[in-house]
């Protein structure tokens, strides 16, 4: 009985020494969670990342005393839209709006539309499409627009008819104001509404990847010459600027950039002024969201103005239309005809109903 | 009384060898090993098509074996991808720069290393490229293009289902100096292009990135083993290589399929998640899209789906792209 419980005590205690011995050893030798290297992180702090951009803020406001001029904004259909009106799924349905709820191709020019009605001008809106011009016999359409009007806005003028264009540069030269958005792709139409002054358009955009308002696109644009165009602005934001020129003269605006298709660094004209022309190489600094942005909102009342401040003759078109518009003119019964359809006036709305357009 | 065999002192010393050679052949192996096998074992880990949660998953897990592994001394990086989300490339970069402190690491590129791609690799300690290797580089974020505020009655605040364009716009370029400020803090000696120069965003052919400092060596994977394993004082190694199982959909992951099937990447498109901002060179996505999906690219202006059904795409801006890659014709 001895041996058998000396045996068993033996055992016990060899069993317990070695379950001991490993659990100690497990503590002091296993292998616990290493301490992990630490990964440097100041370049992540949102002090060294966080992008420069343009200030934002002011007002829009307008010089001239002029009241009751008539300016004529072409927008394009939005078939041929290019940049502009953008369309947007509605959250939840099968329809969609264009941006800005309670406006369409006309939010591109939102914030000029507004600024004219708030001071006491008309806008009309005309979006005919490039199949629309004169035929044998008639006048064009925007001719009959533009004979009824004190200035004209185009913000897509390459899908304009050669029609139109030529209608657009016999209204510049009986003294009507006239404004061309000449953003990248608008090439054909501001050649041809500008070739007789001298302005041209050049293809790409012009970009900044050390300089911009936080996208390499969004350049600033800088005044280069003395012009009712450039007063009281330092610098401003064109989204996408296309090179913009006139001939023998200095531009309006210059920017610092690298252009897509050269890709020539250098000094880049996105402006140019002849009379009553003016053509800029951007349109986006009259979408509501980027009218306050640097001195935006200055370039848009200097435009208003510009637009509001020229003397049209009485009858731009009755001379030119019997030359260059065989059987067009003065219909039976006397004066133009009334304006058909293309147009919608919102001069009759107050500028709260206007700025409601714009989002 | 008989005397037995282990009774006699020649006996007991004949047990007592037998079981000496017995013990010494339960050990021979180890003693074996330790003498003629291997110093220790470079780990080759793949890190192959779009950069997604299961690909940071599976690099980072591997990438933690290595590091905890006492057998492991180096790592390569076998990689070829056009890059994916931001914040996964991230994950990897992070767990690159662990290991490389802890072992040598060496990124291999065969065809793509670009954008998120190149973010992951970028802390190793040496990256070789194939000669031919065709996109190397890619320092930036792709997304949808800002769009106005949509309205919608269903959210409780403006921002709640969009964001405002300047909003936008800020934190793209936000996540784009994130990945330009990690290549500079981690290359910015080797790379001979200025901070405006990478921020372009170009990709480099592999000959043109050992040149510029974008890659170190010409070379394969073989090479970077063998670098690896001469970092680490390895006379003699073993390669483990690790790679992912294949995923069934490489951008199942990642928002860039439609519900009707099609893949889109580029700028200004809607059917997308608009706000999610890739680190992804779009012009070599389609090398990882399966053929049942088509590859759609929009530089431009967005054109509705009904125009494009219509045939009215013709008005559509020219920057459009479209490879149809029908599953069903093939």
């Amino acid at each position: 009985m001895n041996r058998w419980a000396t045996l068993l005590g033996v055992f016990v205690g060899v069993f317990v020494l070695t379950v001991g011995l490993v659990a100690v050893g497990g503590f002091v030798l296993g292998d616990s969670q290493p301490n992990q290297a630490d990964v440097q992180t100041d370049q992540w702090q949102l002090d060294n990342v966080a992008p420069d951009g343009a200030s934002e803020g002011g007002e829009i406001t307008m010089d001239s005393e002029e009241s009751n001029k008539t300016v004529l904004v072409h927008l394009p259909s939005t078939a041929t839209a290019s940049g502009t009106g953008i369309q947007i799924p509605l959250q939840g349905t099968d329809s969609a709006i264009t941006t800005g709820s309670a406006a369409g191709q006309e939010r591109s020019v939102g914030a000029l539309a507004s600024t004219l009605v708030a001071n006491g001008h008309e806008v009309e809106f005309y979006t005919q499409s490039t199949q629309t011009g004169s035929s044998f016999g008639q006048q064009s359409t925007l001719a009959t627009e533009l004979s009824d009007v004190d200035a004209f806005v185009t913000v897509a003028p390459a899908s304009l008819s050669s029609t139109d264009l030529a209608d657009v540069r016999t209204f510049a030269e009986e003294g009507g104001r006239v404004f061309v958005g000449a953003d990248p792709g608008q090439v054909q139409g501001t050649i041809e509404v500008g070739s007789p002054a001298g302005i041209y358009q050049e293809t790409g955009y012009v970009y900044n990847v050390a300089e911009n308002d936080q996208n390499f696109l969004s350049v600033f644009a800088e005044p280069s010459g003395e012009s009712p165009i450039t007063d009281g602005i330092e610098r401003v934001v064109f989204r996408g600027a296309a090179p913009v020129n006139q001939a023998g003269e200095t531009p309006v605006f210059t920017t610092e950039g690298q252009l897509t298709t050269s890709q020539q660094n250098g000094t880049f004209g996105v402006g140019a002024v002849d009379g009553n022309m003016t053509a800029l190489g951007d349109t986006s600094f009259l979408r509501p969201e980027n009218a306050y942005r640097a001195d935006n909102n200055v370039l848009i009342g200097n435009l208003a103005d510009f637009l509001v401040t020229g003397n049209v003759s009485e009858n731009p078109f009755q001379e030119s239309a019997g030359v260059g518009q065989p059987g067009g003119g003065t219909p039976p019964g006397g004066g133009l005809r009334p304006p058909t359809n293309g147009t919608s006036g919102i001069g009759d709305l107050d500028s709260g109903a206007a700025e409601s357009t714009s989002d | 009384m008989p005397v037995g065999p282990l009774d006699s002192r020649r006996g007991q010393i004949a047990l007592v060898a037998v079981l000496a050679v017995a013990a010494g052949a339960v050990l021979a192996p180890q003693v074996y090993s330790s003498t003629s096998g291997p110093d220790g074992t470079v780990a080759v880990i793949e890190l192959e098509g779009t950069i997604d949660e299961s690909t940071a998953q599976f690099v980072e897990g591997q990438l933690r074996d290595a590091r905890r592994n006492d057998s492991i001394k180096a790592v390569v990086l076998e990689v070829n991808s056009p890059g994916g989300l931001p914040a996964q490339s991230e994950r990897i970069y992070a767990a690159v720069e662990r290991t490389s402190q802890q072992m040598p690491v060496i990124a291999a590129v065969d065809t793509l290393g670009a954008s998120g791609a190149y973010l992951s690799i970028v802390p190793a300690d040496d990256i070789y490229v194939a000669p031919s290797a065709q996109a190397v580089g890619s320092v930036g974020v792709t997304g949808t293009a800002p769009q106005p505020l949509t309205p919608s009655a269903g959210d409780t605040g403006p921002n709640k289902g969009s964001t405002h364009p300047d909003d936008a716009r800020a934190n793209r370029e936000t996540l784009a100096n994130l990945f330009l400020e990690s290549v500079m803090t981690q290359r910015g000696d080797e790379i001979e292009l200025s901070r405006e120069e990478v921020s372009r965003a170009n990709v480099y052919l592999g000959t043109e990135a050992v040149e510029n400092g974008f890659a170190d060596e010409l070379g394969f994977v073989s090479d970077a083993i063998n670098d690896a394993a001469n970092r680490a004082g390895l006379d003699s190694y073993e390669v483990d290589t690790r790679r992912a199982e294949q995923q069934q959909n490489p951008l199942s992951s990642l928002p860039l399929q439609t519900e009707d099937g099609r893949v889109v990447v580029g700028q200004d498109q809607k059917t997308l998640n608009g706000n999610l901002i890739l680190a992804v060179a779009p012009q070599y996505v389609d090398e990882v899209v399966p053929p049942e999906y088509e590859v759609v690219y929009h530089s431009g202006e967005y054109v509705p789906e009904a125009a494009r059904q219509s045939g009215s795409s013709e008005t559509a801006p020219t920057q459009e792209s479209t490879a149809e890659q029908g599953g069903d014709e093939k």
